[in-house]
């Protein structure tokens, strides 16, 4: 395939472009699970970690069980090849009224799909097979399902849902019964879920003080308080290790010319937020004070390198130039209120205005540049839902002067006659 | 100086206005109402964002009170006072029509656009109706029409007209009893209900639930107050066109010039944006500011500007400050997208139960 002109005319034509994070059926089964993987080598040395923690080699042959006969491995695979929204069906909009994120709906079935087969008995000779591939034991593996089963069955709960920075809302008897049914499965699996329950984006002031309750109600009480209160202990360093290794990526990562926005990133909007809520109640709560400031710094670094690479690839994306399919706008408005979101936490997190001039930027080109297939009106709301302009863009000045004037402003009848008798008197100069 | 005459006319003159509710999506509020005079100019009102009371300002200079209005706002406003006079069809048909041009998004475009093929089928249908079962030798020409646009607003589904609008006067009807067969004909009717009057009567039905529990005394408490008088009102407007229909001597004295049923018709749609502000709530960031938010409308929709003027306003709204607020989410943002989100199930409403 020939290279755009642009990449061959770079200045850093050498630059290779920075790969994001995936999306494929693996990525999305197992990213959540990102605080409790590490590798196999770690996991075996550690005896903490062997009973907190999930070694990495057991997910490929995972992934090969849960797709083993899996009814709905097309329309997964077709739902990830449209996410960015480029080739969706059209649909009837009042039957399907949630035009919803096509990723995470993939997602959502391949967790559903886990708990499915994790719920049954895995045969001795998949154990086996499993065994060999990831290089564990059968005992261990049959040891670290049953918990597993638990995290994929309460997903709603424990994984990140949608690309909203607002915490999922859960009725405090939902989050007591779910909270109940996860420590009910064990100490490992309570293990497992805490640092999982802090990491999604769920209001830690009503999760953290539920998860003590529930555990208080344990005969093993010692044991899973100390896994809620280590679980808060651990996160803030797992999150800057996550931050400090997009911020190294990141640095000095040349944006080249893209034929779409990025799907997946290296750290989404709930990830952001859940950051800053946990910043904020560290420091309202005076606990672990020093690693959520380093935290901060981290993600402010991370927050900007990625909110910097994103606004300048979107300068450089090759836009449709016809008219945009519904699905492909109703992508783009999405990936505008990411941008938005993105630079908002990121403000929170260092100053907003390290933001406001990429957005900006960005806002001008998508009002000036006249061969992108966008209406007059798409390109001012564009404009407006990516920036703040204190006064109406000239286009949207223009539109409205094209309307009818108010009607209060507009001269009477009678004044009208007046001022026509005025002008036409024989003594009167125009 | 018959200008000036005029003015001092027109300043003395101190005719209600009439109200009508606009569904803005600035992350300024949940919503403004615009108050249209026959000789003074149009109003529009806005809750006061800094704390109690509400603001009345010129509907096309909020830059000068230092808003800074969303581009369909700008241009629903606009075309809104650029008609004298207004009826409140028009007033939806303008929000309809922004929202057909783009402003509010392109799913809000794409639902717009449905809906407005089911209307038109709709409205040819209703008005076919209305000619053959209630038309009669004496009333007024324009009538037909008119019915039809009102009864467009409540939501019916022509389907329904003969049954639906009944059902609040069979249910008054003596000896009705709480047997089986009635039991079974309430149900009926329930499903058969207008969407947006089930959903006032679901949501305001529940909103102590929804407000918090200290809500007697304050002004949660007239909040709760405003919306069930607001629901005695919007039931009786859905009565009173149903025994019109039934009537045909009542629907004969109707002139559609003294706009009958205008004032509660134009805050249907301020009390529907309420409901679906109510049920946000629970899953808002910050309760407070939610519920705040939820007075602040509730204040504005019962604002009045009469002597006659039976239930207080609520005086004072306490508006939660900036630190209650959680820094992670960008307010203004997450109210601009409530609100369209709410506008898309404001459109859709008719069609389609929320």
């Amino acid at each position: 395939m020939p290279l755009p002109v642009f990449f061959s005319q770079s200045p850093d034509a050498d630059m290779p472009e920075v790969a994001g994070p995936g999306t494929t059926p693996s990525d999305l089964l197992f990213r959540p699970l990102w605080p409790l993987v590490i590798p196999t080598v770690q996991w075996r040395g550690s005896r903490k970690d062997a009973t907190s923690r999930i070694p990495d080699t057991l997910l490929e042959p995972l992934r090969i069980w849960f797709f083993d006969c899996y009814p709905d491995a097309d329309l997964v695979m077709r739902l990830i090849g449209s996410g960015d929204g480029s080739a969706l069906p059209a649909r009837d909009p009042l039957e399907e009224p949630e035009w919803a994120d096509p990723v995470q709906r993939a997602s959502e079935l391949l967790w559903v799909r886990a708990a499915a087969v994790l719920s049954r008995p895995v045969p001795p000779l998949v154990l086996d097979e499993m065994a060999e591939t990831s290089g564990l034991r059968t005992t261990e593996i049959i040891g670290l399902l049953p918990s597993l089963a638990v995290l994929f069955a309460e997903a709603s709960l424990l994984f990140p849902h949608g690309s909203s920075p607002v915490p999922a809302v859960v009725s405090r008897s939902d989050l007591l019964a779910t909270l109940t049914r996860i420590a009910g499965a064990g100490l490992t699996a309570w293990t497992f879920a805490m640092p999982l329950l802090l990491a999604a984006r769920n209001e830690i002031d009503n999760v953290l003080p539920a998860a003590r309750a529930i555990a208080l109600t344990f005969a093993e009480k010692g044991r899973y308080v100390a896994a809620c209160d280590e679980a808060l202990a651990e996160i803030f360093p797992l999150f800057e290790a996550r931050c400090a290794k997009v911020a190294r990526q990141l640095q000095g990562a040349k944006a080249v010319a893209r034929d779409g926005r990025r799907v997946a990133l290296w750290l989404s909007v709930p990830d952001f937020a859940t950051i800053l809520s946990l910043v904020r109640f560290a420091t309202r709560c005076s606990v672990h004070v020093v690693p959520a400031m380093q935290l901060q710094a981290t993600a402010a670094r991370a927050c900007r390198a990625q909110s910097d690479l994103l606004v300048a690839e979107d300068m450089l994306i090759h836009w449709p130039r016809a008219s945009w399919s519904d699905s492909l706008m109703i992508a783009f408005e999405r990936g505008n209120l990411r941008l938005r979101n993105l630079a908002s936490i990121g403000g929170a997190l260092s100053h907003p205005s390290d933001y406001r001039p990429g957005l900006e930027r960005l806002a001008t080109y998508v009002l000036e540049d006249m061969h992108l297939g966008l209406s007059l009106v798409e390109r001012m709301r564009t404009a407006e839902s990516l920036a703040d302009f204190p006064k109406p863009s000239a286009l949207l000045d223009d539109y409205l002067a094209m309307l009818p004037p108010p009607a209060d402003e507009r001269p009477t009848v009678r004044r009208r006659r007046r001022d026509v008798a005025w002008d036409t008197q024989p003594g009167h100069k125009v | 100086m018959e200008s000036v005459l005029e003015s001092q006319k027109a300043a003395a003159s101190i005719a209600p206005g009439l109200s009508v509710f606009l569904p803005t999506t600035s992350p300024l509020s949940g919503g403004l109402m615009l108050r249209i005079y026959q000789t003074r100019p149009t109003e529009l009102l806005l809750p006061n964002p800094f704390g109690a009371g509400v603001l009345v300002a010129p509907p096309d200079r909020l830059d000068d009170f230092g808003f800074a209005p969303s581009a369909f706002d700008r241009v629903m406003i606009r075309r809104i006072i650029a008609l004298k006079p207004v009826r409140i069809s028009d007033v939806r048909d303008s929000v309809r029509a922004t929202a057909l041009s783009g402003f509010a998004g392109r799913e809000a475009q794409v639902l717009a656009r449905a809906v407005a093929a089911i209307s038109v089928r709709r409205r040819r249908m209703l008005r076919d109706q209305i000619v053959a079962t209630v038309m009669r030798r004496n009333t007024s020409p324009d009538l037909p029409d008119w019915l039809t646009g009102v009864l467009m607003q409540t939501g019916l589904n022509p389907h329904d007209l003969s049954s639906v609008l009944c059902a609040p006067v069979r249910n008054r009807a003596p000896g009705g009893g709480k047997g089986g067969r009635a039991a079974d004909r309430d149900g009926e009717a329930e499903s058969r209900l207008p969407p947006r009057l089930r959903l006032l009567r679901e949501v305001i039905g529940n909103l102590p639930d929804i407000l918090p529990p200290d809500y007697n005394g304050t002004s949660a408490g007239r909040c709760l107050r405003l919306a069930e008088n607001a629901l005695t009102r919007m039931e009786a407007l859905y009565t009173g066109l149903a025994e019109c229909l039934l009537v045909p001597d009542r629907l004969a004295g109707l002139v559609p010039a003294g706009r009958p049923f205008a004032t509660d018709l134009g805050l249907l749609a301020g009390w529907t944006r309420f409901c679906l502000m109510a049920r946000e709530v629970m899953r808002a960031p910050s309760r407070a500011h939610a519920v705040a938010d939820l007075t602040a409308l509730a204040q504005v929709l019962g604002h009045k500007n009469n002597a006659s003027a039976q239930d207080a306003p609520v005086l004072s709204t306490a508006r939660p400050g900036p630190s209650e607020w959680p820094r992670e989410i960008d307010h203004a943002l997450y109210l601009s997208e409530r609100n369209e989100r709410m506008l898309r199930a404001e459109i859709t409403l008719d069609v389609r139960d929320v």
